[in-house]
């Protein structure tokens, strides 16, 4: 519980982009805190409650810390990031005749303070709608694959639940979309629409193999088996 | 109460414990705990903000269990504030009082 409790004061200071040596002091002391009140008899809900929620510990601390230098720095790249697209694309229009798809280069101010402002795996989520809409367009406009480009967009969820889920739920949680591709595929390409709906059947196929007593389990995978073979 | 009317009242409290003693952390939300209500949350950032403004200075010292603790022991800038505050506090009673038309003595 103090782990999980520091952990969390630790995140809210880092999103604060509080400097190391603010934060290292602080997390210091609330470890300490924190063992002082157990010792006192205190439970971990009660110690919890003494030192408080650790967002409004940090808007607590605001005017007592630093942030980190290159916060500004971030700060200033996000800000002239508009005028660098409008350069850009008035160059690409006008000197290059670019005007589309030069538009594109405004995707680059949203994309720019996500990759700056969020943490590795909270950025490449919030990417992905960008890149899904830069990849369809390419594939559209580049190559006429606008069916099946369209489901680059299924990559959106698939690596949301890819980057924020338990490794041994991953295969139930991605296997809708895995489903509806394999289906789109079968298909597009080989006119399997029937029977390619069978694959859909993977969804609770999978999601049973969760059930821990072995004969329900056989029992019901069985049932599946015997559906797709009749 | 006015929030931070209450967060003056606490710096003062605060700076009033660590006067009599050097106190670690925890000592020191225990004991204002023990006397008055007090959001116990808020006191460690007063405890952190007033270090930072140079009224307390803190050491390490070694425990018999666990790591060593941090104590706060009140700097002379830290006295000349209290001194300030409760000067303050006293004049601020003294005329509630006389409002309320009870004793005056604060």
């Amino acid at each position: 519980m103090k782990r999980k409790y520091l952990n969390e004061l630790k995140e809210k200071l880092v999103s604060y982009q509080a400097s190391k040596k603010d934060m290292d002091d602080i997390l210091a002391d609330y470890d300490q805190l924190y063992e002082d009140a157990l010792a006192s008899g205190k439970t971990d809900e009660e110690v919890w409650q003494m030192l408080g929620n650790p967002d409004e510990i940090v808007d607590e601390l605001r005017d007592t810390l630093q942030q980190k230098k290159e916060k500004n720095i971030k700060t200033k790249i996000i800000a002239v990031m508009p005028f660098i697209s409008l350069i850009v694309f008035f160059f690409l229009g006008f000197y290059q005749g670019l005007w589309h798809p030069g538009w594109m280069v405004f995707l680059s101010i949203p994309m720019t303070a996500i990759l700056l402002q969020t943490r590795l795996k909270d950025g490449l989520v919030a990417l992905m709608p960008f890149l899904s809409v830069i990849i369809f367009l390419i594939l559209g406009w580049g190559y006429g694959l606008w069916n099946p480009g369209w489901m680059v967009f299924l990559s959106i969820p698939v690596v949301a639940i890819l980057l924020n889920t338990n490794m041994k739920d991953i295969p139930v949680a991605i296997s809708p979309f895995v489903a509806v591709i394999a289906f789109m595929i079968l298909g597009f390409y080989y006119d399997l629409w029937n029977p390619g709906w069978l694959v859909f059947l993977i969804i609770p196929m999978l999601g049973i193999l969760h059930e821990k007593n072995i004969v329900k389990l056989v029992i019901y995978e069985l049932s599946f088996v015997i559906a797709i073979g009749f | 109460m006015n929030t931070q009317f209450k967060k003056g009242i606490l710096e003062m409290c605060i700076l009033a414990i660590i006067s009599k003693r050097d106190m670690y952390g925890f000592e020191v939300i225990d004991s204002l705990a023990k006397e008055i209500d007090v959001n116990e949350n808020t006191v460690y950032p007063i405890l952190r903000r007033l270090t930072g403004q140079g009224l307390f200075e803190t050491y390490m010292e070694q425990t018999n269990i666990g790591a060593p603790r941090k104590y706060y022991r009140m700097t002379h800038l830290g006295k000349e504030k209290l001194e300030a505050y409760e000067t303050e506090w006293r004049s601020f009673l003294t005329g509630v009082f006389k409002i309320l038309g009870g004793n005056n003595e604060a």
